[in-house]
């Protein structure tokens, strides 16, 4: 069939318009800034923590000068080393610290893993409601939305504060219930920002949706569940996927605001790491830093991945 | 009543501008289709057309009037449950199901049997030749393919009326033509009733039945094609359709099934009396290029004008002339080249020559 082989040839693949980049500077100076600029950025951006992974490997305890390799500093997390330094059979606190480090890590995963089921979850309907429906106040709501992107965290996290403190009296006085910073307020000062993230992503996503795909469907005898459900959702799937690990990696990352929000033996990883840095320095904590910076690093581009999957 | 399939009455709709002021998209519109027809809307972007055929559809509901399909009044039926498929200009076709699985859908969504599904979905991608294709990905298409699999999800569902939303403008021009004779074939072939919206005028007159020439959210003519073409009811159809030259003119007399029309007082010329033009009346004579003939001589039975060449363009098929009319009137000719030994420089520019055309061919244009 003549026509279908013609058309084999006409094949144009979609969104694959010519990507115009142009070639670094036509004078020697521009290509010259340009490459010099790569370089210190990539120096800026990773040297220190190309540091801080090397020296995580060093055979030495809180030196700058490089004694050979080792990988002593993993081992004595699990063993409670971390703390006190090398050597010698653990002791009761060495144990302890080490118990801390499972235990604060375990805390981590928590608050990550519910903080984000909600935060994904608030914030995909968020992102829908924005981009597809008009309603009152909506012009507010997506300035208000930026917020917890843009304001500094200390602020937030002094925000989250001073609120929990105002609601446990109000929880205490009115209805007699003595609350204290625990689990609770962690997770919902983390699903406070998270939402603003999961949606920016989730709306990116939908954005780029054209809306003939879902009148389509409508058209093709669909309702507005049956549309969502097996148009709409499989479509911005990689949008909430990616917006979840991003969400999940901030959670797992925050310093600044669960220091706020967190209470007794509710401490995170970085809370943790915190306290054992005001005790001793050692390598061991560039070794923790390291499989944290790992994790983050997989997380945030498995979501970028995902996020700009078709 | 029931030989219709689609009735406008009054509808009219309004949207709500940037600057919060009312824009009328479509006015005060009356329309009947009859079953099986092929039926086009055409127009410039911005005249009504794709609104209306979005109201049909259910995507918008009309300010006012009301859509009748099948005898049946759609108030505010929501487009999901309307007797009306879609092939819209970007084909959506889902990227993340098979060529089956998009032509499936609709059948679904209906409740149609996991068997009885499979039948038809192999029928619609017959028909519209895509055997074979089922498991292919929209990405894996071309965009002749994807058309083709937009018109047979569509299809599938065997709507009392399909619309189609300019779904050849994504193809370039060789494949556009060959599947305007495919969709008029296909039309004849399942007799369902197309409604075809496009501003390609050459689209609308190769595969309509009727056509509604549409400016600023009002039908300007509604016709078959040659119809449209011949004989254009107002100046904007006659200029939107096709090339035309205009001549500017005041009525003299009317003879009967005759029109005298004074050309700036430089030469009288008759054209066929139309409905309701009166003595002394402004009118334009439209006149297609193609009527017009470049000649030494003048001839019996034509109109004859004298004329001076300003320019000659060859295009292939046809060689145009560009002649200034005495009194300074500008027309332009287009004359087949019908023999390839004839010279193109006949008339070269500057040459005194005859543009004669036969008096039924001028058309009266009263507004």
């Amino acid at each position: 069939m003549t026509t279908l082989e013609q058309n084999q040839e006409l094949a144009i693949p979609r969104s694959a318009g010519p990507k115009r980049q142009r070639e670094a500077g036509g004078l020697p100076f521009g290509r010259w800034a340009i490459h010099a600029e790569v370089i210190f950025t990539y120096i800026f951006l990773y040297a220190p923590i190309i540091i801080l992974i090397v020296f995580s490997f060093n055979d030495a305890r809180s030196s700058a000068t490089w004694q050979g390799f080792t990988l002593d500093w993993y081992k004595s997390l699990l063993q409670g080393g971390g703390v006190l330094g090398l050597g010698g059979v653990a002791t009761e606190g060495q144990q302890f610290a080490a118990q801390g480090i499972l235990f604060s890590f375990r805390n981590s995963v928590i608050v990550a893993s519910i903080s984000t089921m909600i935060a994904t979850t608030l914030g995909t309907l968020i992102a829908i409601g924005m981009e597809r429906f008009k309603f009152r106040l909506r012009g507010i709501l997506d300035i208000v939305l930026y917020l917890p992107i843009i304001i500094p965290d200390i602020t937030m996290g002094i925000a989250m504060a001073v609120f929990f403190n105002l609601g446990f009296k109000v929880l205490s006085v009115v209805f007699g219930i003595n609350a204290v910073l625990g689990f609770p307020t962690i997770i919902i000062s983390h699903v406070a920002f998270n939402i603003s993230f999961v949606a920016v992503v989730v709306r990116a996503r939908l954005a780029g949706m054209d809306p003939a795909l879902e009148e389509a469907a409508a058209d093709s005898g669909a309702n507005e569940w049956q549309t969502f459900k097996r148009v709409v959702l499989p479509l911005i799937m990689p949008g909430i996927l990616g917006g979840a690990l991003l969400a999940f990696t901030l959670s797992l990352d925050d310093f600044v605001i669960t220091f706020f929000t967190a209470g007794i033996g509710t401490s995170t990883l970085p809370l943790f790491v915190y306290g054992m840095i005001k005790f001793t320095v050692t390598p061991a904590i560039n070794a923790i830093s390291t499989l944290m910076v790992i994790a983050s690093m997989v997380l945030v581009i498995t979501s970028l991945v995902l996020q700009n999957k078709r | 009543m029931n030989d219709l399939a689609i009735q406008l009455i009054d509808v009219t709709k309004r949207f709500q501008g940037p600057g919060g002021e009312d824009v009328l998209a479509v006015d005060h519109m009356h329309l009947d289709i009859p079953h099986g027809e092929f039926f086009s809307f055409l127009g410039p972007s911005g005249c009504g057309k794709t609104t209306t055929l979005r109201m049909i559809a259910g995507f918008e509901m009309p300010s006012e009037g009301q859509i009748v399909i099948r005898g049946e009044s759609m108030g505010h039926i929501p487009a999901f449950k309307r007797p009306v498929n879609t092939v819209f200009q970007s084909y959506a076709l889902w990227p993340h199901m098979t060529v089956f699985q998009n032509v499936a859908f609709g059948l679904e969504m209906a409740k149609v049997s996991t068997s009885e599904i499979k039948i038809r979905v192999a029928e619609a991608l017959e028909l519209v030749q895509l055997e074979g294709f089922d498991g292919r990905k929209p990405d894996q298409l071309s965009g002749g393919q994807q058309q083709r699999v937009a018109l047979a999800r569509a299809l599938v569902q065997k709507p009392a009326v399909l619309l189609l939303d300019e779904p050849l403008g994504a193809l370039d021009l060789k494949l556009r033509k060959q599947m305007q004779l495919e969709l008029k074939h296909m039309q004849e072939q399942v007799g369902i009733t197309f409604i075809y919206v496009t501003h390609d005028q050459e689209e609308a007159l190769t595969m309509s039945d009727r056509i509604a020439v549409m400016h600023k959210g009002r039908i300007q003519q509604l016709g078959g094609p040659e119809e449209i073409y011949e004989r254009p009811a107002t100046r904007y159809v006659a200029d939107f359709i096709g090339e035309t030259n205009f001549l500017e003119g005041r009525v003299a007399s009317l003879q009967g099934e005759w029109t005298e029309v004074n050309i700036g007082d430089a030469f009288l010329l008759h054209a066929p009396t139309v409905e309701g033009v009166t003595n002394g009346q402004e009118v334009a004579v439209a006149l297609r290029p193609e009527k017009l003939t470049v000649q030494a001589e003048v001839e019996p039975n034509l109109h004859c004008i004298s004329g001076t060449v300003e320019e000659v363009v060859y295009i292939g098929t046809d060689t145009r002339y560009i002649v200034n009319l005495l009194g300074d009137h500008r027309v332009v000719s287009r004359m087949q080249n019908l023999s390839s030994s004839k010279k193109l420089t006949h008339y070269p520019p500057g040459s005194e020559v005859i543009v004669g055309w036969e008096p039924s061919s001028g058309r009266i244009l009263t507004e």
